[in-house]
């Protein structure tokens, strides 16, 4: 049997897909690094107290 | 050019594996040692930082130096001041006041910034600090020698950034 039939026939394994979906990974991207940085940082600062 | 395979979800590569292993042990030390150093280590300086305006900053300096001055050094007034609270400014392009400590003592050195981003380099100490204007930042600190140290500013804060150098006196 030709191994391209073989191919066509497999089903896509799901860790594939989930590494294959482009727009998730840009969404993931940009979301973690906002929370993980800007987010938490301004977290950080409205935590400053005021002098005494 | 190839395409690649329709499927190329494969199992994963001893030696792939072994990379990811690796990269992972690693990855997880460097994570540890981050707060293990900061209370094993030794130069970690106490710190606290508080929001305050600069208005309110330079008044607070000005009555220290009104208090506590003892003399002038070059236009910029010496201030001794018992152990506890002691105050510092960083402005373009200077440091003020000259603070003179005492060996052994606890100081809180309060510092911060009247304009923009200032560091506070203290030499030969090699103690470093970012100076930022609209907060107080507090450090914790007991001199353990005696003499004078320089306080070089190491955040690029405009033309006279390359003059930029304070002192410290630390007595007996």
């Amino acid at each position: 049997m030709d191994p391209a039939d073989t191919q066509q026939e497999q089903p896509i394994p799901k860790g594939q897909t989930l590494f294959d979906n482009i727009f998730l990974w840009a969404v993931l991207s940009i979301a973690l690094s906002v929370l993980l940085y800007n987010v938490w940082g301004l977290i950080d600062l409205m935590r400053v107290p005021l002098a005494p | 050019m190839f395409a690649p395979e329709r499927v190329w979800w494969k199992p994963i590569h001893r030696i792939e594996k072994s990379w990811v292993v690796i990269a992972l042990i690693w990855s997880l030390f460097l994570t540890v040692m981050m707060p293990l150093w900061f209370i094993v280590g030794k130069q970690n300086v106490p710190v606290e930082t508080y929001s305050v305006t600069t208005e309110q900053y330079r008044q607070t300096v000005e009555a220290f130096t009104a208090e506590y001055q003892v003399d002038t050094l070059a236009g910029v007034p010496v201030v001794e001041a018992p152990p506890g609270d002691v105050y510092m400014t960083a402005q373009r392009f200077s440091f003020s006041p000259i603070l003179r400590l005492e060996k052994g003592e606890e100081y809180r050195l309060h510092i911060s910034s009247l304009d923009v981003l200032h560091g506070f380099s203290l030499q030969p100490v090699n103690l470093n600090f970012e100076i930022v204007p609209g907060y107080d930042y507090v450090i914790t600190l007991t001199p353990t020698s005696s003499g004078e140290f320089a306080i070089v500013c190491n955040e690029y804060c405009g033309l006279g950034h390359h003059v930029m150098v304070g002192k410290m006196l630390v007595t007996e």
